[in-house]
């Protein structure tokens, strides 16, 4: 049953499940830093 | 530029964000929210597109039109954002206030109507309370407020009984309502051939944390909803083990 599979937590599938999700996110993640880190040195500029 | 991202402190932040954002994504998926993230998506990419080729026009236009895209976004994502908010609240109360015993009683009780539900096929709708209050559901049913047995399940389920119709919702040991009006799925990858009944059950998932059983009357199978996600085609003893380890968490 996929339900038993997605329950069953190991080091293996932490990583692989959802796998193009993680990226995607921590490319987003990694963006919305650079973007927030970029405006917030501008204003101490200023 | 990069020598910024060694700092531990940086590190966390990103970590932080990468949980939350990836969360968001999840939680979306399979609903209309999924668009949202491509369109965020393709927000962020045209507007990085025109930094580079320096199309200030383009940019500036765009810059605008994000914080529009943000107001758009809260007002047509209130009820998802609502119930994303008042799942951050949740606590277990279910299993607390239940002995283990009582819960595995519960369960046959469940489990027993489900399977001569299943076997005669007659259709079924259940949904189990867990942290969420259900109180708008129960409301758009009839009360019970009846001590849960498999007799008593099979008999609100008779098709030739008012109150087949619908969902019936148990609270611990009680059955509390039958014949509830549960929310349509919104999720627009479901299957087509799923039916009326199906499509409510998942939906009563998506905007809760209730686990739904949900027998069909065209053959018998039984299907359970959590979380959105259905498992269709189980045994009485998949169900049993299944609902025995949710309600145990």
């Amino acid at each position: 049953m996929r339900f038993f599979k997605l329950r069953k937590i190991n080091l293996k599938e932490l990583i692989t499940y959802n796998f193009w999700l993680k990226i995607v996110s921590l490319i987003l993640a990694i963006i919305v830093w650079l973007y927030v880190s970029n405006e917030i040195t501008k204003g101490v500029k200023i | 530029m990069f020598l910024r991202f060694l700092n531990p402190k940086t590190i966390l932040e990103i970590i932080i964000l990468w949980i939350v954002i990836y969360r968001i994504v999840v939680s979306l998926q399979g609903t209309k929210g999924a668009y949202l993230i491509r369109g965020v998506i393709v927000l962020i990419a045209s507007y990085f597109i025109f930094q580079k080729l320096n199309l200030t026009v383009l940019s500036w236009l765009l810059t605008n039109f994000f914080a529009f895209y943000l107001i758009i976004i809260v007002v047509i994502f209130q009820p998802e954002l609502r119930e994303a908010l008042i799942r951050l609240g949740q606590r277990h109360i279910f299993y607390k206030s239940l002995g283990k015993e009582e819960i595995e009683k519960i369960l046959r009780e469940i489990a027993s109507a489900v399977n001569i539900l299943s076997r005669k096929k007659i259709g079924a709708l259940i949904a189990i309370k867990r942290e969420m209050g259900l109180n708008d559901y129960i409301e758009s049913g009839i009360l019970i407020n009846a001590d849960l047995t498999s007799e008593l399940l099979q008999n609100i389920f008779h098709p030739l009984a008012p109150l087949h119709d619908g969902g019936l919702i148990i609270d611990g040991a009680k059955i509390v309502a039958a014949s509830c009006l549960f929310p349509h799925s919104e999720n627009l990858n479901l299957e087509k051939t799923l039916g009326m009944r199906h499509r409510s059950g998942i939906g009563l998932s998506e905007h809760t944390d209730a686990l739904v059983i949900i027998v069909s009357e065209e053959n018998g199978h039984v299907s359970l909803a959590i979380n959105g996600q259905l498992t269709g085609d189980l045994t009485t003893q998949d169900l049993l083990t299944i609902l025995k380890g949710q309600l145990s968490k």
